[in-house]
């Protein structure tokens, strides 16, 4: 039977293109939901980087997907991504807006990034990610768009670094949870690249 | 220095993309999908499409267009033309629009609008598009609608941006260069990077190899941007990065070409 892939659903944004891009990377069935059935059901989980930090963490509580998740990292080893905004929604809190918490299954907070001014805000553009050596990921060019990054990490979560001003994690694991700052969907080969990598965990 | 990026520009008139000059006279070029779709294999960094006529004609822009180009790129898609509230931006966002261009609202000074896209959507979302006229030694806001200036000059605009708007990127555009071939007007971009401490995008004017190296230097233009050279000459964006990165690797670099 075809494997499935769940892309979870907040009601905001644009993941058309992600749901797209995956599509075209693997021959496995992709829905996009924020039925915890499915999520249950679900080989991969996708958590899409759009809308705020609080919306999306109230918007998890709320559908019980939080829940779900805590207890895929427990019983199953099933791969989960978060993309940009949804990797950072695995930590403990962000600064955006105030404070909000977060779903703290990784260790670390999400603070504004702190440059100088040679350094424009929002970090826009494609930056090179630098890859841990034994990391399954290919090193290379990434689409970033942010303000904010993940600060007080565990070292062994931080498996890809990018730079803006600052060494940043780019890309972070913990078990079966995986979350990259960049969008792999906008990333044209490389970020494609990634997204075949991934679902052959 | 920050890596740049090379954006072309696509101009939308009723459904064909035009060549534009001056914000006066236009040239029908052909169907949008075949060009974002070479556009896209020559490896732009991204990709901005304008229409011009949808506020005009108070209408959006065409939705099942930008489905149907957000299925076949994977590079982001900054779509502009006839937002003109939250709920018109909702819809570009969940028909693919990776951002949006905002020109508008900024004219009608709709600024709690564009805060409260922002707010639901990050900042990032947003790019912050102006069209700017050279008068006695200043620039001042022009509004497209009207084909008139407005009483607002360059210094003020900044203010209003760094005090009262959370946007991500401000697309700057010379009208007087727009069309043109003569370059950027560096002149303008040298203001807004001592300004502005948004990534800022430059338009207008920009023909050959010199005119991007000209304005490579100022820390904040990260977007480069071209309407015409882009669409016209064949693997453009892939042949000027190539060139660019061979001065000093300023773009990523080339994934499929190689140009010796």
């Amino acid at each position: 039977m075809s494997k499935k892939i769940c892309i979870i659903d907040y009601n905001a944004g644009n993941i058309m293109s992600l749901y797209q891009s995956i599509t075209n990377v693997t021959n496995y069935q992709v829905v996009v939901s924020n039925d915890i059935a499915d999520v249950k059901k679900a080989d991969y989980i996708i958590l899409p980087g759009v809308g705020s930090y609080s919306y999306v963490s109230n918007y998890l509580s709320q559908k019980k997907i939080d829940v779900a998740l805590r207890t895929a990292m427990i019983d199953a080893q099933k791969p989960i991504l978060g993309i940009c905004l949804g990797m950072q929604i695995l930590f403990e809190t962000s600064e955006e807006f105030g404070h909000s918490n977060g779903l703290s299954i990784l260790k670390g907070n999400v603070k504004k990034l702190k440059t100088n001014l040679n350094y424009p805000l929002p970090n826009i553009g494609w930056r090179n990610v630098d890859m841990n050596k034994d990391s399954q990921f290919n090193s290379g060019w990434y689409y970033f768009a942010h303000s904010y990054i993940v600060e007080g990490a565990n070292e062994n979560n931080i498996i890809g670094i990018s730079k803006y001003g600052l060494d940043f994690p780019a890309v972070v694991k913990h078990h079966n949870f995986y979350g990259v700052q960049f969008h792999p969907e906008k990333s044209s080969k490389s970020g494609l690249d990634f997204l075949t990598t991934f679902f052959s965990i | 220095m920050i890596n740049k990026r090379l954006i072309p520009v696509i101009i939308l008139k009723n459904g064909l993309v035009v060549q534009s000059f001056n914000f006066d006279k236009y040239l029908p070029i052909g169907k949008p999908e075949f060009i974002v779709r070479y556009l896209s294999n020559w490896e732009s960094d991204e990709i901005i499409i304008l229409d011009i006529d949808a506020t005009i004609n108070k209408r959006l822009i065409n939705i099942d267009l930008i489905k149907m180009l957000s299925k076949e790129v994977s590079i982001p898609l900054t779509i502009g033309g006839g937002v003109d509230s939250l709920k018109s931006a909702e819809i570009y966002f969940k028909n693919g629009a990776d951002k949006i261009s905002i020109n508008s609202l900024f004219l009608d000074e709709k600024f709690s609008t564009i805060n409260s896209i922002s707010e639901e959507y990050g900042s990032q979302s947003i790019v912050l598009s102006l069209d700017f006229k050279k008068d006695d030694n200043n620039y001042y806001l022009y509004d497209y609608r009207k084909k008139s200036m407005k009483n607002l000059d360059i210094l003020k605009i900044f203010e209003i941006i760094k005090n009262e708007l959370q946007i991500g990127e401000v697309l700057i555009n010379s009208i007087d260069r727009d069309g043109s071939k003569k370059g950027y007007d560096i002149e303008i971009y040298k203001i807004a990077n001592n300004l502005l401490s948004h990534p800022v995008l430059s338009l207008g004017g920009a023909n050959k190899l010199e005119h991007f190296i000209e304005i490579l230097n100022l820390n904040n233009v990260t977007g480069m941007c071209a309407g015409n050279i882009f669409l016209h000459s064949e693997h453009s964006v892939e042949l000027f990065r190539s060139k660019l990165n061979k001065i000093n690797n300023v773009l990523r670099p080339n994934n499929y070409f190689s140009y010796e």
